[in-house]
């Protein structure tokens, strides 16, 4: 379950710079970054391609201490913000978090890039919990 | 691409901070071992790919991932001729 009492990364919109763009996407590096209404979930699209876009959510609400995790490693900053794309899969549909490329967001710098994690702890397709 | 022959125990250096080590030959397997700087990511090709696969289905499953998740946390939609004295709304 996505849990609601995480402290959002933003609470209004936000113009985003992905310097190395997006794995895949190198050249998306413009995106706003937007909470969802009345939810814990984010909305990340491409300004340099509005079509393309994802709903986050944060990631520590997927797997609580993850962000503490890939702080240990080095990988993530103190004050920056881990976030988890999630998609859906399947028929029944299933929501999942991709964990092993989370994205961190530096609101102080209004930067992020997305990082891939060599680590089984950090699943592509992690199940999210219903309800969400 | 350059290619070059190494053999186990050997290594190569990408730059000045990261080293290619070839640990052991296991059949058709190559165990390598690498050193980097933490903030050097060191990830199998292969997930990279399926990274950028999973983002791409994430975008290509947003409408349906918000059609699922959003409405259970917005409050309902206001319909704009709605009025308490609408007879026909009881």
């Amino acid at each position: 379950m996505i849990e609601e009492n995480i402290v959002s990364p933003t609470a209004a919109a936000a113009e985003i710079v992905f310097p190395e763009g997006l794995v895949g996407l190198p050249g998306l590096t413009r995106h706003r970054l937007s909470p969802v209404p009345d939810s814990a979930l984010f909305e990340l699209v491409s300004n340099d391609d509005p079509t393309i876009g994802f709903i986050a959510a944060s990631a520590d609400s997927i797997k609580p201490g993850i962000s503490d995790q890939l702080r240990e490693r080095g990988l993530v900053n103190e004050g920056e913000w881990v976030l988890a794309i999630l998609a859906v899969h399947g028929d029944p549909p299933l929501v999942t978090a991709n964990l092993a490329g989370p994205i961190v967001v530096d609101m102080e710098s209004a930067t992020a890039r997305q990082l891939v994690v060599e680590d089984p702890e950090f699943p592509l397709q992690a199940p999210v919990a219903e309800p969400v | 691409m350059l290619v070059l022959t190494r053999r186990p125990g050997q290594a190569i250096r990408v730059g000045p901070n990261v080293e290619i080590r070839v640990v052991r030959i296991e059949g058709d397997r190559v165990v390598l071992g690498i050193a980097a700087p933490r903030h050097v990511a060191v990830v199998r090709s292969e997930l990279m790919d399926a990274v950028s696969g999973e983002l791409r289905e994430a975008a290509d499953t947003r409408a349906k991932l918000r059609v699922m998740l959003v409405p259970l946390h917005s409050a309902p939609p206001v319909d704009p001729d709605f009025s308490p004295e609408d007879p026909g709304v009881a």
